[in-house]
């Protein structure tokens, strides 16, 4: 284990402001998510000044604990996870540059000493910066409606952190296919909305890496969280397929 | 393996297509001395260099080492633009597993010049800066054998000739293997040098030969007189191989050897009266010798 490097990453996170801003976009959708479903009448009369649904005679149900959370939850989906994928990109596109990639190649032997940091530490603020989002999601899901206990949303939002370093893999991943940042970044977004896809098909649903994410909602909704061990099975495997792939790749790359 | 040698290959071969790569390369680079591989583009140059720092695995052949610490700068070297140059070295000799101390980081940037940028955040580093901070982050390592990629290359006149000066005193410390395009440097600063064309070794050998292949066999005479009439008369002498006129009282005279020119140049100008103003040799040096070889190959 090089210290130098995990302190490299460190510094990036802090210096670049990176975990700044997905700290504070977190704990934003953590509050925007339960204040949208909170204000949604509100909002939908807003939106309709004439009437014209109400006349429609439409019954829109009472939003819940379960409808603030999971309204979170739809906001990580796609910009919390593309902000993950950005900034772990940031970190593992170091072959983009050829002389960046020597000045690092040519001093640390093996390619696992130099790519374990490098998914370890944007891995860890992610998960981080999660479980901040979730925090401030349930205290204001609390504040608004009869919240469920700390305990089990936090122990659901570790679940989602899991996917979470599943994400950074797959960017581990695609950055061992391509040394092109954009690409990169194309890539791994490509291949978790294929995932995403196939966790919408019913059979498949509880499988999904993606369905760990509502490991924050299920609490509320009086679910186990046990019924996201499928997800959390096929998510391990997959990230760590992902990672020795990544590792096997970047390994044979030449510079 | 020689007793004396460093780092060598034998009969090494990476392939990128037809002419593209380096073939059946044997080199040989001596401890403590500097090693200077040129050739035209697309010779292979970055191909060996590359295999020989452990960046890119040969076909076939073999690396002999007895360096711990091969370190590479590559000609445009690039980091992470929010480390101060400070940074960048200190992270560089910790990555090595040698960790620098701030005396040794300040020592190092000092050596390169940049002592004043120490704490200056490198992402706005001109192409010069970086190269002396890839200097500077390799120096810190104290690696067996530095493998320098066009050094100097980025570098303004000033700065070009504080690198080279560097480097000359950095034979006492570690082998360098250095590439470059521009002879002159690699003359002035490299004990051996290797000519790669098409990928293979075309000639290897001490840069000094080079300069000092026994006297001179071409001359310069400066006359007082047509210089075109004199190349005429000298060109019928049967130890001349040729004589030319390239200035108005200049002739250019290539003897069969060394001997005969002395002694039938003197004779020549005496027999035909014509006042010698000036004369002197015609020394190989490297450019001529490299573009010799390559011209050669290319044929």
């Amino acid at each position: 284990m090089n210290g130098a490097l995990y302190r490299l990453e460190a510094t990036r996170l802090l210096r670049t402001h990176t975990l700044l801003l997905l700290l504070l976009a977190f704990t934003a959708f953590g509050a925007v998510g339960p204040l949208l479903a909170y204000s949604m009448e509100d909002l939908l009369r807003l939106a309709d000044p004439e009437g014209e649904l109400a006349a429609m005679d439409l019954e829109i149900p009472a939003m819940t604990a379960g409808d603030a959370l999971g309204s979170h939850i739809e906001l990580v989906a796609p910009l919390g996870v593309l902000l993950v994928v950005l900034v772990a990109a940031m970190a593992l596109t170091m072959d983009s540059s050829p002389g960046r990639s020597l000045f690092y190649r040519s001093r640390v032997p093996g390619t696992a000493r130099l790519i374990t940091p490098r998914v370890a530490l944007p891995a860890l603020a992610a998960v981080l910066a999660h479980l901040v989002g979730a925090l401030v999601a349930w205290a204001f899901t609390a504040l608004l409606f009869d919240g469920p206990p700390l305990s089990a949303v936090m122990l659901g939002a570790l679940m989602g952190g899991v996917y979470m370093v599943f994400v950074v893999a797959v960017v581990a991943l695609a950055s061992s296919l391509t040394r092109n940042a954009l690409a990169v970044v194309g890539i791994a977004v490509l291949v978790l909305v294929v995932c995403a896809g196939v966790g919408s098909l019913p059979f498949l649903a509880e499988w999904a890496p993606g369905a760990l994410l509502q490991g924050v909602v299920l609490p509320a909704a009086g679910a186990p969280l046990t019924d996201l061990f499928p997800a959390v099975a096929t998510t391990v495997v997959l990230t760590a397929g992902a990672l020795f792939l990544a590792l096997n790749r970047t390994g044979a790359r030449e510079v | 393996m020689s007793t004396d040698e460093m780092i060598g290959v034998e009969e090494l071969t990476r392939s990128y297509g037809e002419n593209t790569g380096i073939f059946d390369v044997d080199l040989s680079v001596r401890r403590g001395r500097v090693f200077g591989v040129v050739g035209p583009n697309g010779a292979g140059k970055t191909t060996l260099l590359s295999i020989l720092a452990g960046t890119r695995a040969p076909a076939s052949g073999r690396v002999r080492s007895r360096a711990q610490r091969v370190l590479f700068c590559p000609d445009v070297p690039d980091f992470e633009p929010w480390l101060t140059a400070a940074e960048v070295v200190e992270l560089s000799a910790r990555m090595v597993g040698a960790p620098a101390g701030p005396a040794e980081v300040a020592g190092a940037l000092e050596r390169v010049g940049l002592a004043e940028a120490a704490d200056r955040r490198n992402g706005r580093f001109s192409r010069g800066m970086r190269q002396r901070l890839g200097l500077a982050a390799g120096l810190v390592c104290r690696p067996d054998v530095l493998i320098l990629d066009e050094p100097a290359s980025g570098l303004d006149p000033r700065g070009r000739v504080d690198v080279l000066d560097l480097i000359t005193d950095l034979r006492r410390e570690c082998t360098i293997i250095l590439a470059s395009h521009l002879l002159g440097d690699v003359q002035r600063v490299c004990d051996d040098v290797a000519v790669l064309v098409g990928g293979r070794v075309v000639h290897q050998g001490p840069v000094a030969d080079i300069a000092d292949q026994g006297r001179p066999n071409a001359w310069y005479l400066r006359i007082r007189g047509r210089a075109d009439r004199l190349a005429e008369l000298l060109a019928a002498e049967d130890w001349v191989t040729r004589a030319s006129a390239v200035e108005e009282d200049c002739v250019l005279l290539e003897a069969v050897d060394a001997a005969a020119g002395e002694s039938g140049i003197p004779r020549a100008l005496v027999e035909h009266d014509v006042p010698l103003v000036a004369l002197h040799g015609h020394q190989e040096d490297l450019e001529s010798v490299f573009l010799s070889l390559t011209n050669r190959t290319d044929r």
